[in-house]
């Protein structure tokens, strides 16, 4: 069994806080614990308003609190980028859709130095 | 121990049983404390079962670890050392339908463990581990006085001295959840 890293780790930063549910829930916007309790045992994702509302309360980035989305957004855009990459590549257009392509080609590396220089970091 | 085999554990949840109460930490990826607490199960022992069950089936669905780390301990009582029998049986029993190892370990082991930190008493594992997590340091309890019972929360400690001895970790720095 591939193990993987939980939904998110909203419970595990509302204990160390000291934070009730409700007032988390309270914090956000929401009128009870219900949806906190929901998020934290995984059985909904919070809306992005929430999201944002989890990230601001706990100064932890998205990422952090959510790493099994991100990981899965993640892999499935970069995917989607390397097809992206490959299908312009091999496009024999000329003129101004040839400067675009090249434009996004360019973006495609810079994009990937930056990855790159953030890894060493 | 496997040192190989523990250092490949992501996620462990380690539990002190005791007759009437489990206590839990849960630690991800070695030295992140991520839950804690404790379940309360002051039933019949015929109604032991079915309670217990549903308690550890919301812990292990939840974290999904990949290891179960539990305590033995002499348990001098017969009614207590039944009912903890049955706690481990159940547990056993819902570890092994998700595929999830049970480690036991001795308290002997704990304990040699922290003797390497000088730690000798529970307090002062108690101590040593609250030190190492901030978010349990407020948990501490006083240290007990000789004719008083042992305070409840130091289950949690005694869980997670479970927990670290099975990692063979002393974070000197924890880290945090926000890493």
């Amino acid at each position: 069994m591939k193990e993987r890293e939980l939904e998110n780790y909203l419970r595990s930063h509302r204990r160390k806080s000291g934070l009730s549910q409700r007032q988390l829930g309270h914090l956000l916007g929401y009128d009870n614990e219900v949806q906190v309790s929901r998020h934290e045992r995984f059985e909904a994702v919070p809306p992005l308003d929430s999201a944002l509302g989890y990230h601001i309360v706990f100064r932890v980035p998205i990422s952090a609190l959510f790493p099994r989305i991100y990981e899965d957004v993640r892999e499935a855009v970069e995917m989607r980028l390397g097809q992206l990459k490959i299908s312009l590549q091999s496009s024999a257009v000329r003129g101004r859709e040839a400067e675009t392509i090249a434009q996004i080609l360019v973006w495609m590396m810079d994009r990937r130095d930056r990855d790159m220089e953030t890894d060493e970091y | 121990m496997n040192i190989e085999r523990t250092r490949s554990e992501r996620r462990i949840v380690a539990l002190e049983i005791r007759p009437r109460v489990i206590g839990f930490v849960v630690f991800d990826e070695r030295t992140r404390l991520v839950d804690w607490g404790s379940r309360k199960y002051r039933v019949r022992t015929q109604t032991l079962s079915k309670v217990l069950t549903k308690k550890l089936n919301v812990l292990l669905d939840l974290y999904v670890p990949s290891a179960v780390v539990v305590r033995t301990r002499e348990v001098r009582s017969r009614t207590a050392r039944r009912r903890i029998d049955i706690v481990t049986g159940i547990l056993r029993a819902e570890a092994k339908r998700r595929a999830i190892k049970v480690q036991i370990l001795s308290t002997k082991a704990i304990r040699r463990r922290f003797a390497f930190h000088h730690c000798t008493t529970k307090q002062e594992i108690a101590g040593l581990i609250a030190g190492w997590f901030r978010e349990l340091s407020l948990k501490l309890p006083p240290k007990r006085k000789h004719w008083r019972t042992e305070d409840s929360r130091m289950i949690l400690f005694d869980a997670a001295a479970t927990a670290l001895t099975f990692l063979e970790v002393s974070p000197t720095k924890t880290k945090s959840t926000a890493d």
